[in-house]
């Protein structure tokens, strides 16, 4: 805990004088909790985010977050319960020159048995006076897992993953309450992709799981903005498509609506389907079946056909509410509650609860 | 795939006559037109769904980095 507290007072440091620079710039620190709870595993993820401008054209962000898992799931850990924590940390830096943005973004993270850094750089161009934005994105990642969570009397496993991401989007303006989006990504995996732990059973034992050693993923997300003056409404419907190699194929529209009630408190809500096939190598049992018959084998319930639905509830409230002057007037509290409701076997329903601060300051 | 770039190609030739100037741009500067989610949020639900579902992306943002599968 020592180590993380040390870390984020690096990163607020590291991104207060390296926005420092700057004569008078505005900017915003967010501290979030998130508390997550299924039927065997819980969550706790504390994080923090910044956002500095930099110059009058210049914006860095930063985030640093801890993932504190507590599981006696057999599922995620092939049996045996485990308490693990994880770190994440990212930062990225975005300019303007005119039409065109430039980005890069970093990230790493780690926990005992993996390791994640990924790397994307971005450009952006608005055209028609601003009212159509083009995007694109692309991004490489190396991972690195083990099974280090296993008793010594576990043979030791150790693989690599690479990912590679290409993701284009067209936002446009429709009128002066309406903003549409569609975004494309194109996700390629090469390396190990099984859970080091999980074990498949068959009638004469269990086995390692064993997945295919690439995976190409697409994905096309349609978004609609709209929002309605006379009631202060606004509307957001999105509908994804997702297919990828392994023989899944999802759908997942979502609906939401944010109200505002007076000028500082938004309140809304939001119900989301999702619904996927399963992949091709996916058995509900393998009971009858030979091992050597079935060289790719799965234990992984998200590779099942599935079926959630998610509601989710939020509030926003400004410091104003509470007479609060100056910069204090600006500070955004919110807080949301989910429940999300799966149909599989593995898994079970989940609540998820959000708070959250931002802190809006000028330097 | 040659949908999608259909579908790209129509909006951006709607572009010609859906033109919004600046100064009537105060509901489309809206926070809820603009990223009804915090990055935080968005980080957060794209790491539970990708741990719990089978389709990932749409976002444009990398999704995994942890051993959640």
């Amino acid at each position: 805990m020592r180590s993380t507290r040390a870390t984020t007072t690096a990163l607020v440091l590291a991104l207060g004088l390296g926005a420092s620079a700057s004569a008078r710039a505005d900017g915003e620190l967010q501290v979030r909790g998130v508390y997550y709870k299924e039927r065997a595993t819980r969550v706790q993820q504390p994080m923090l985010d910044g956002r500095f401008d930099v110059g009058d054209h210049g914006t860095l962000q930063g985030h640093l977050l801890v993932d504190a898992i507590s599981s006696a799931s057999a599922v995620a850990s092939g049996g045996a319960a485990f308490d693990e924590r994880r770190v994440e940390g990212g930062l990225g830096y975005s300019h303007v020159f005119g039409k065109l943005t430039l980005g890069a973004t970093a990230r790493y993270s780690t926990e005992p048995d993996y390791r994640s850094t990924f790397a994307t750089l971005r450009g952006q161009a608005e055209l028609f006076q601003r009212n159509l934005t083009l995007g694109l994105t692309v991004g490489a990642g190396h991972d690195q897992v083990s099974n280090a969570g296993a008793s010594d009397l576990v043979e030791r496993v150790r693989g690599t993953l690479d990912t590679g991401l290409v993701s284009a989007s067209v936002s446009q303006i429709f009128g002066e309450n309406t903003v549409g989006a569609i975004t494309y990504d194109l996700i390629l995996l090469d390396g190990f992709q099984q859970n080091p732990y999980r074990r498949v059973p068959f009638d004469n034992g269990a086995f390692n799981e064993v997945h295919p050693d690439s995976r190409v993923r697409q994905a096309a997300a349609l978004s609609l903005r709209r929002f309605v003056p006379r009631t202060e409404t606004t509307v957001i419907a999105t509908y994804r498509f997702y297919r990828d190699d392994w023989g899944i194929v999802a759908h997942t529209p979502e609906l939401r609506f944010a109200q505002a009630a007076g000028d500082n408190v938004v309140f809304g809500g939001g119900y989301r389907f999702h619904v996927q096939t399963a992949a091709d190598f996916w058995r509900e049992r393998y009971n009858g079946l030979d091992p050597v018959s079935q060289p790719l084998r799965t234990a992984d319930g998200k590779l099942a056909d599935i079926t959630t639905h998610t509601m989710t509830a939020k509030l926003a409230v400004m410091g104003a509410t509470f007479g609060w002057e100056d910069r204090w007037a600006d500070v955004r509290m919110e807080f949301i509650l989910e429940y999300y409701l799966q149909d599989d076997r593995y898994f079970g329903n989940a609540g998820i609860a959000h708070a959250a601060v931002t802190i809006p300051f000028t330097y | 795939m040659r949908r999608l770039l259909l579908s790209i190609a129509v909006i951006a030739s709607l572009s010609g006559c859906a033109v919004v100037r600046p100064h009537e741009r105060q509901n489309l500067a809206r926070r809820e037109m603009t990223a009804d989610r915090d990055p935080g949020e968005a980080r957060f639900r794209q790491h539970q769904t990708g741990s719990r579902e089978g389709a990932d992306g749409g976002t444009g943002e990398p999704g995994g980095g942890c051993g959640c599968n």
